[in-house]
């Protein structure tokens, strides 16, 4: 038997709010959360906007130094081991346990499992290995390793939340998110667990945004609104951010008798591997189209159906236009609400996915589309498509998420209303 | 100071004020220290202090007495 699942919390910590109503308020007046940025005082880096995470402050080395908002429960003693994101992490999952209606207690009880996306923290593991390097080798922090590696998200959030279930981390690059949330589905459907939390984080610092510069990746405006344009003929590089996102994906019916009605149905997903570059997407978004109609399938939708496709776009010339083909490819003559709400956050990294899947759920349980900000002028194929330039009080019905990463890996979501 | 760094380490589910680190107490039995606190403990006092101090040095300390008595050796250390 394939269980159905739906989303039953989810938590927020980014540039355009940190809690679910300040993010909805964010999406409907495409209020942008992108600001100058000065990652290295002093320095003529690229980079100079960024999505910053305002009332954080984890910019420093030594974990005691770090700050957040009041309202969120973090202890000190809980972060000194962690990535800069970790404390990110903590506040996300804090809001989507509230939402869910669920006590620490549940998550220990063996069927609820831990998904993670983050790149790690390149931050802390230079300091460290300069450190090392400085004291020729023999002297290294403890806390080197856990504080920095890939997988250190899940090493931690699994250990302070008590999760008992499965536990894994995912690295795809910027699909991380998107298949740590996909594969938590897998693990409902398939029985192996009734309940999955899935945490997505990411550091914003210069050792996480700036080495992007080398590729030239990121875009070299110093104007916050003309720097993330995702579709925009005149777009020249993403903008970064970070944060973190955390959703709380249950079993309907597990869900159901706890009192708990979701807020969207998460009804499939898809991935496929361009096959082709490193780095650089598909000209035709091969991939991307697959991994949709993979997802379609995987969900039992059909193309008319689609109402509202939440882009990858991350505002780079080959990204935006792959995934424009992509998406005009399988449409047709169906022309769903597109928009790339990158404009508004920055590039999340591998939290964008999940950051994304995110706003499709919330958009979904507020009746919403969001419209595409910063849009002037689309480019040839970006014209293709439906991009409506403010956002929309219409409910979406079944929603698509897109994510890709390096290496052409490719991920599609689709949600939907929760059936009465 | 030592008493307060004991303190800091202890895992969070059984808090304990450092007025009640007495010297008998074994630090993994009766505090539930783990190898790894005690690392970051010999790495704080290798920075507070100025004396290295090897991971592996401490890894045997098996009261706060004992942990004491480390602590005052190193210092004495010409």
């Amino acid at each position: 038997m394939t269980h159905r699942a739906v989303i039953s919390g989810l938590g927020f910590v980014t540039s355009i709010g940190h809690s679910s109503a300040e993010v909805l308020d964010s999406l409907l007046n495409l209020r942008h959360g992108l600001s100058s940025w000065d990652p290295v005082p002093g320095a003529e880096s690229a980079g100079r906007v960024a999505g910053l995470l305002k009332g954080f402050d984890v910019s420093s080395v030594n974990p005691a130094d770090w700050t957040w908002p009041d309202k969120f429960q973090i202890n000190a003693q809980t972060v000194r081991m962690m990535p800069p994101h970790g404390v990110y992490a903590l506040a996300a999952v804090q809001q989507a346990l509230e939402e869910a209606a669920l006590e620490p207690a549940d998550l220990s009880d063996g069927l609820t499992g831990l998904h993670c996306a983050s790149g790690g923290s390149p931050r802390m593991l230079h300091h460290h290995l300069n450190e090392m390097e400085r004291n020729q080798w023999r002297r290294v922090h403890p806390h080197a390793v856990l504080s920095s590696v890939s997988g250190s998200l899940n090493f931690h959030l699994g250990a302070h939340l008590g999760i008992r279930g499965s536990s894994c981390g995912f690295v795809s690059a910027c699909s991380s998110g998107s298949h740590a949330l996909g594969y938590a589905l897998d693990e409902i459907r398939l029985g192996r667990q009734t309940r999955m939390l899935v945490v997505a984080a990411e550091d914003l610092n210069a050792e996480t945004a700036l080495p992007f510069t080398g590729m030239g990746a990121l875009s070299l405006q110093t104007d916050p609104v003309l720097a993330s344009r995702p579709f925009n003929s005149r777009r020249d590089g993403f903008v970064p951010t970070g944060g973190a996102v955390a959703l709380v994906l249950e079993r309907s019916d597990a869900a159901e008798s706890r009192g708990v009605r979701g807020i969207a149905e998460m009804l499939g997903w898809g991935q496929a591997c361009d096959g082709h570059h490193a780095a650089a997407p598909h000209p035709d978004g091969r991939g991307l189209l697959d991994s949709m109609r993979a997802a379609l399938r995987d969900a039992s939708v059909s193309v008319p159906e689609i109402g509202y496709i939440n882009a990858h776009a991350p505002s780079t010339p080959a990204g935006d236009r792959a995934e424009a083909r992509a998406i005009a490819a399988l449409m047709g003559e169906h022309r769903p609400a597109v928009s790339s709400t990158k404009a508004l956050t920055g590039h999340g990294l591998s939290l964008a996915g999940a950051m994304e899947a995110a706003f499709c759920v919330l958009a979904i349980g507020s009746g919403i589309i969001p419209g595409q900000a910063h849009l002037v002028q689309p480019d040839e194929d970006a014209s293709l498509l439906n991009l409506p330039r403010v956002s929309m009080r219409i409910t979406p019905g079944f929603t698509i998420n897109n994510s890709s990463g390096f290496g052409g890996s490719n991920v599609s979501h689709v949600f939907a209303p929760i059936r009465s | 100071m030592l008493p307060g760094m004991i303190a800091f380490h202890l895992p969070q589910k059984a808090p304990r004020p450092p007025s009640l680190l007495e010297d008998h107490l074994r630090l993994s039995e009766d505090l539930g220290l783990d190898s790894l606190a005690l690392a970051e403990m010999a790495f704080k006092m290798d920075e507070l202090f100025g004396i290295p101090i090897e991971t592996r040095e401490v890894a045997g300390i098996a009261t706060v007495g004992d942990l004491k008595a480390f602590l005052s050796r190193k210092l004495l250390q010409p």
